[in-house]
């Protein structure tokens, strides 16, 4: 990739990042320093996914990895897909000011990550674009065999069933928040998915949210009686469902459970699809329950340095599951912070993101000089 | 009540531990909040407004001002019930273990689908994003938080 395809996708992930940013605007959580970890993370990014994704690109091809997310269970996704190509290019902002973009590296290294974005992203789609925003808010994660049988294996949730499957939807949703460190990385929705019959389906992901590669998952998670589970909704027609590249929905009506036709919980737990039982809903919500509460007493007591590296680990290895997929994640060093340390202390304080007048005329993402003038 | 820049004059003598009685600050914020200009009559007076995640019937509840992560843990181990929750940022994870007992959320920053606007939008708590507050309830007042209309409206409880 050259030095001018280079700048077109910078140009294009700064255009779509602005106006999701924009969106949403605020970042902060008055639990962990959501901001200093998310700009330490995306140094590291920045100077080390470049070889690290050469590596896993050794051993599989991001075509292959992408693909491998069309999968329940893979963690190749859209968030984590649009996440490896975006950290880079944060933390290269953030360093440029500092005069601490090396520009010898500068271009092979962004053609690296955006090659591998490229390749993956596509082949995780497979319907001729790369985002979500380039398709009208949709994310088509999964293919007919696995929409077929994730609607096979759904119907319609009699009172106290729905009233299991709401309750465990809610604690999973902020359960794996906090497991993750305040991102989408857990979890997410996809679609929507047409049906023949009118009707529509909203999927919804919740991944690896047993005992991890996360060091505060090894005891909070053990008695978690899945990792992995996938909540089929079935809406009617007359809902309107999109979803973003950050794993967000929006429906219209709002209160998408009014308009439940069906449903149906699976897990992938083992590889394959195969649907939970209902009358185990309630008991997975309990003890999802339990453990929020454990971990969130785990991580209000670690101190901020603590919360600080935990966070950066959680945002760094954005690129894990692909190098799991390659089989390659024993071989890369996940160590955070590593090659952030010359502004580690002065990040480690910032509390939250610099107040700074919106200037649409102002590139998100710096372009690559192509004089060699530092950007 | 008090303004964004003034200290709370009830700061050392919350109601809440008993020193006066609920209605008696009630009016006393009324009183001081009318007689800055903001409020019309007791019981329904505007005390800020942002934008609400999902339209919603009014509730009630007892403010509070939640700012570290001690205050959710109290909440945990006592009880969250009734509580409407003012914080002042908008991620998922601050209020996560109490999410299910609040009656709403009001955030003083973020958009609805900043992460704690979709965690309210699950639980259907709801909830204000961006919230301006000309005036401040102190903890323990009654407040409504109203998402029927076009905005988010936090006011006195009637």
């Amino acid at each position: 990739m050259k030095t001018d395809e280079v700048n077109r996708w910078i140009e294009y992930h700064g255009k779509i990042s602005r106006a999701m940013t924009a969106e949403r605007t605020a970042l902060e959580s008055a639990l962990i320093p959501v901001t200093a970890y998310i700009l330490i993370a995306c140094i590291e990014c920045y100077r080390r996914y470049p070889e690290m994704m050469q590596e896993i690109t050794a051993a599989t091809s991001p075509e292959a990895l992408g693909a491998a997310g069309r999968s329940p269970g893979s963690q190749i996704d859209a968030v984590h897909l649009w996440s490896i190509a975006n950290f880079p290019l944060l933390g290269r902002q953030v360093l440029a000011p500092f005069g601490l973009v090396d520009l010898d590296r500068d271009v092979p290294a962004l053609a690296t990550v955006l090659d591998f974005w490229k390749r993956a992203a596509g082949a995780f789609r497979a319907d001729g674009e790369l985002q979500a925003w380039d398709a009208g808010l949709r994310v088509p994660r999964y293919g007919p065999d696995v929409v077929d049988a994730l609607v096979a294996g759904s119907r319609t949730a009699g009172d106290e069933e729905r009233r299991h499957l709401i309750r465990l939807n809610r604690l999973l949703t902020t359960f794996l928040f906090l497991l993750y460190f305040d991102t989408r990385a857990g979890y997410q929705d996809t679609g929507p998915y047409p049906l023949a019959d009118g009707r529509v389906l909203l999927v919804r992901d919740f991944n690896r949210f047993g005992v991890s590669h996360f060091p505060w998952s090894r005891d909070i998670c053990a008695e978690l009686p899945y990792s992995n589970l996938t909540f089929a909704l079935v809406l009617d027609g007359d809902v309107r469902v999109t979803t973003n590249d950050w794993g967000t929905s929006t429906t219209d009506p709002p209160d998408y459970f009014d308009h439940l036709s069906a449903a149906g919980v699976f897990t992938a737990d083992d590889g394959a699809l195969s649907p939970v039982a209902p009358d185990e809903l309630d008991g997975i919500t309990h003890t999802v329950k339990d453990a929020q509460r454990n971990l969130y007493r785990r991580i209000a007591g670690m101190s901020r340095r603590e919360k600080l590296d935990a966070g950066a680990y959680v945002y760094f290895t954005f690129l894990r599951p692909f190098a799991e997929t390659a089989g390659v994640d024993d071989r890369l060093d996940w160590t955070v912070p590593r090659d952030s340390l010359d502004v580690y202390e002065g990040l480690a304080t910032l509390d939250k993101m610099p107040d700074v007048e919106a200037d649409d005329s102002i590139p998100y993402y710096t372009p690559v000089p192509e004089t060699g003038v530092a950007p | 009540m008090r303004s964004r820049s003034e200290s709370c004059p009830f700061a050392q003598c919350s109601h809440a531990r008993g020193a006066f009685p609920p209605l008696w600050h009630g009016e006393r914020i009324a009183q001081q909040a009318r007689a800055c200009g903001k409020l019309g009559r007791v019981g329904h007076e505007v005390l800020g407004r942002g934008t609400k995640v999902f339209e919603a019937a009014p509730v009630q509840g007892e403010w509070r001002r939640l700012e570290e992560p001690d205050d959710v843990l109290e909440l945990m181990d006592e009880s969250a019930a009734g509580v409407v929750a003012c914080v002042t940022d908008a991620g998922a994870t601050f209020l996560a273990p109490i999410f299910d007992e609040l009656t709403a959320v009001v955030c003083l920053s973020g958009t609805p689908v900043s992460h704690i606007g979709i965690v309210s939008r699950e639980y259907q708590v709801p909830c204000v994003m961006g919230a301006t507050l000309d005036a401040e309830p102190a903890d323990g007042d009654r407040v409504e938080v109203d998402c029927s209309g076009d905005d988010g409206i936090v006011r006195l409880a009637p």
